[in-house]
């Protein structure tokens, strides 16, 4: 656990040269982030699709188009699922970096590799830097990842797992 | 002929996974996966007529073909038909037949169909294997193989959002099957990053009622899908306000493993969705059956599914396996418990935070205690959120104010999640609510006229019921029918039929002020007096009712309802073949702690407008006394006038939950 993961170092990438993307990021057809807030109105669901229970959020099968952005081979990477899970859960995360922790930032650790021992420390990380992280109300999910892993990388703790 | 999924070559190959069992299913996985080479050496192969035959009629081989429950009816023929999903022409009906089928295209000459038919059908080919009819693994199936990798080794978990009320399709929950990766639990990683097995109709451009409609004809076509349950935690949870149970199943990793290689096989299989019948929970059940053959003994009575009829299934027919629950709270559920807690100043702070009447730097806000201060920032955020999901909010307004509202709750350094208060109601889960049909059998008297009533109720809650496990304030009538005969006019009457009839009233709990709703369709009997005096005549009439609801819940487990309706009323028996009603109604229902003992009441006043108007009141008092969980006794009585007529009605019945 003293290298720097495969999905910070990609997500650190994406905001450097954001172009290369696709080069940098073997991803088909995941987006680029997500606006935080920019939600879907999700109760008026309740009163149209939802109700079948059975709205699906993405046209996903089961079979590739798991998270409907794969390598191309079938596979989801570290880095995609990161991604994807930051751009669903983007609300969830701003909410648990302001009050120092919480189901959706202790999941965000383990998907960046950091040992639970570590999950307050990286938790009271993100309320600290909850405004550098989101900047703005129109804050992205795909910048917050990356400015995440500067955070980490120039945090005397959290250095350690930025290394190869 | 079938479906011929393309082997793409040159795949990666990915590191062999860890494998920690030798079961002969495993065995073979492992050789189908990752051999990269033929195996030549093959157990000789048993298949006499009498092999095939008892293999043919095994439970599992009939759960593979979807034939445990129920033989397949014509639209699910068509459709399986049309994905290829059998090799046999009358494989749906015949599973002898497709067991030839299958095990013709499995050992075919040619290694290429095979291969394509083994990629295609793991779960069978596995199975087939462990009885011996087919030979060792040929070649790999890289994509199944990719696909099992990104799934990983896993435990179940049966997933049930609670029913919504007031969304006529959600009403009686929902079921999905969730597979935790064993890794990720153990390095602490949360449910989140589970995958959800979820099977859903697509109708996403339609509204409620042409939903409902379509889904009861079958219109729609239904698909299995695998998301990852963050996604699913957001909609149910987040978008929809539902509670979300989750259960731990306990199944062994091989029973596992079929179910993954058997929702493998269903990948391109599009099935009819029947709101009743063929839906979610029948879907999950058949996947499930793969697992444990026999789970749900075929179909059972009535016919109709609902989600929490898998989840009671599991725990009668295999021991063991259904964990206790875990809930998931709704956003509205912990706002309700969170404000609740509060001091009421406070929970008046953010009410006014969220509405932007305070802003979060204000005096006033600053001179809470630390912790406080931070609890009532971080309610306000939900508040608000809350109300930007109803729409209530726009998102301009909104956006700013959530983001203040953080950005100052980040300025309190103490970590503390989610402010956790106990739930200020009760919360059962749903496998611990009475069974969902019902049939009772009751005596009483009319006036002066003896009777004998047969009531069933095929789904699904009345608020005379034990409440737990059941939407707070919520009732369901599906179907409901009574005959009743008089033996002293030796005759028998369909006395009421109920179509639909649904009532959906939260009680009003800070901060939270819900209009809810009644509406019924059905038919009923009103007791006329069309010769003036002599006596009142039983005649049938259509009828539908229905308006807004609002209620208070003023103690612990007392519901008190007012609803403002209108009725619609028709028949030949009525002047002029109809008339239109306006009424108000008010109502309670209260049940002791343990739900044994229920008491309900309810009145209306109103008129009945046409060529005369008269008025319609009625009263009624009930009561339901638990002998078993499956057996109550019931006593009630109803005064009613109407159309120029009162009667009075005492009856005692005895029912039976199944």
């Amino acid at each position: 656990m003293t290298k720097l993961t495969k999905a910070l170092l990609l997500a650190a990438l994406l905001i450097a040269a954001p172009i290369s993307m696709a080069k940098a990021d073997n991803d088909v057809g995941c987006g680029l982030g997500t606006e935080i807030w920019k939600g879907n109105k999700g109760l008026h669901f309740k009163l149209a699709a939802s109700i079948t229970n059975s709205f699906a959020m993405q046209s996903i099968s089961i079979t590739f188009g798991l998270l409907n952005c794969s390598n191309g081979q079938g596979a989801v990477t570290a880095s995609a699922k990161t991604r994807h899970f930051a751009a669903t859960t983007f609300d969830n995360l701003a909410r648990d970096a302001a009050l120092g922790g919480g189901e959706s930032l202790d999941t965000l650790a383990t998907l960046l590799e950091v040992p639970a021992a570590d999950r307050r420390a990286f938790a009271a990380l993100t309320q600290r830097n909850f405004d550098v992280l989101f900047p703005s109300d129109r804050a992205n999910s795909d910048e917050m990842l990356s400015t995440l892993a500067s955070l980490m990388q120039a945090d005397e703790q959290f250095f350690v797992y930025t290394q190869s | 002929m079938f479906a011929i999924r393309p082997n793409i070559p040159g795949s990666a190959t990915i590191p062999a996974r860890r494998l920690h069992r030798a079961s002969a299913l495993f065995w073979l996985a492992l050789g189908l996966l990752l051999s990269a080479t033929p195996v030549a050496a093959a157990p000789p192969l048993v298949s006499t007529p009498a092999r095939i035959d008892a293999v043919a009629a095994a439970p599992v081989w009939r759960a593979l073909l979807h034939q445990s429950r129920r033989a397949i009816d014509g639209p699910t023929r068509e459709a399986l038909n049309e994905a290829r999903f059998f090799f046999a022409g009358d494989g749906a009906d015949n599973p002898r037949a497709e067991l030839v089928a299958t095990l013709a295209a499995f050992l075919n000459d040619d290694p290429a169909i095979a291969q394509r038919a083994r990629c295609r059908f793991p779960a069978r080919l596995a199975w087939l294997a462990e009885q011996g009819l087919v030979d060792a693994p040929r070649g790999r199936c890289p994509e199944l193989k990719t696909w099992l990798d990104q799934i990983g080794t896993v435990r179940p978990t049966l997933i049930f959002p609670e029913a919504f009320l007031g969304n006529p399709a959600s009403m009686f929950g929902h079921t999905l099957l969730r597979f935790d990766p064993v890794d990720q639990a153990r390095e602490g990683g949360g449910p989140l990053l589970g995958w959800t097995l979820d099977y859903t109709a697509n109708a996403e451009d339609d509204v409620s009622l042409i939903y409902l409609f379509r889904g009861l004809s079958g219109a729609y076509r239904g698909q299995f899908s695998i998301a990852p349950y963050f996604e699913k935690a957001k909609l149910y949870g987040d978008w929809q306000d539902r509670d979300i149970w989750e259960y731990p199943l306990e199944m062994e990793p091989e029973r596992v493993e079929r179910v993954l290689l058997h929702i493998w096989e269903l990948s391109d299989v599009r099935l009819p969705y029947f709101f009743f019948t063929q839906n979610c929970s029948e879907k999950l059940l058949e996947v499930l059956e793969v697992a444990w053959p026999g789970l749900t003994r075929g179909g059972g009575f009535p016919p109709a599914n609902t989600p929490v009829d898998t989840v009671r299934a599991i725990e009668a027919r295999v021991p063991g396996a259904l964990g206790d629950p875990i809930l998931r709270p709704s956003p509205a559920t912990r706002l309700q418990a969170a404000l609740a807690a509060l001091p009421p100043a406070a929970a008046d702070l953010v009410e006014a935070l969220a509405e932007g009447a305070v802003a979060p730097d204000a005096a006033s806000i600053a001179e809470l205690p630390e912790t406080l201060e931070a609890d009532v920032l971080t309610l306000a955020y939900d508040l608000l959120r809350h109300r930007f999901l109803a729409g209530r909010v726009s998102d301009e307004e909104s956006r700013g104010r959530s983001f203040a509202l953080l950005r100052a709750r980040s300025q309190i350094r103490i970590e503390t999640p989610t402010p956790k208060t106990p739930l200020p109601f009760d919360r059962v889960p749903p496998n611990k609510g009475h069974r969902t049909a019902q049939a009772t059998l009751a005596a009483g008297i009319q006036d002066r006229d003896p009777f004998v009533e047969m009531r069933i109720l095929p789904a699904f809650h009345t608020n005379l019921d034990a409440p737990h496990g059941f939407a707070e304030g919520g009732s369901i009538r599906a179907l409901e029918g009574a005959l009743r005969y008089y033996p002293e006019l030796d005759r028998v009457r369909l006395h009421d039929f109920t179509l639909l009839g649904v009532m959906t009233a939260s009680p009003w709990r800070r901060p939270f002020r819900p209009i809810g709703w009644h509406a019924s369709l059905g038919a009923t009997t009103r007791m006329l007096d069309r010769d003036r005096g002599k006596g009142l005549e039983a005649r049938s009439v259509f009828q539908f009712q229905g308006g807004p609801a609002i209620a208070i819940a003023p103690l612990r487990r007392l519901h008190v309802f007012a609803t403002a309706e209108i009725l619609v009323e028709a028949g030949p028996a009525l002047e002029g073949n109809a008339r239109f009603g306006t009424y108000l109604r008010s109502g309670f229902s209260w049940s002791t702690a343990n739900g044994r003992w229920t008491l309900r009441g309810d009145g209306l006043a109103g008129g009945l407008l046409g060529r005369s108007s008269d008025e319609w009141l009625r009263a009624e008092l009930e009561q339901r006394l638990s002998l078993t969980d499956d057996w109550s006794i019931t006593l009630g009585g109803h005064f009613e006038r109407a159309y120029q007529a009162s009667h009075f009605e005492g009856r005692a019945g005895l029912t039976r939950y199944f």
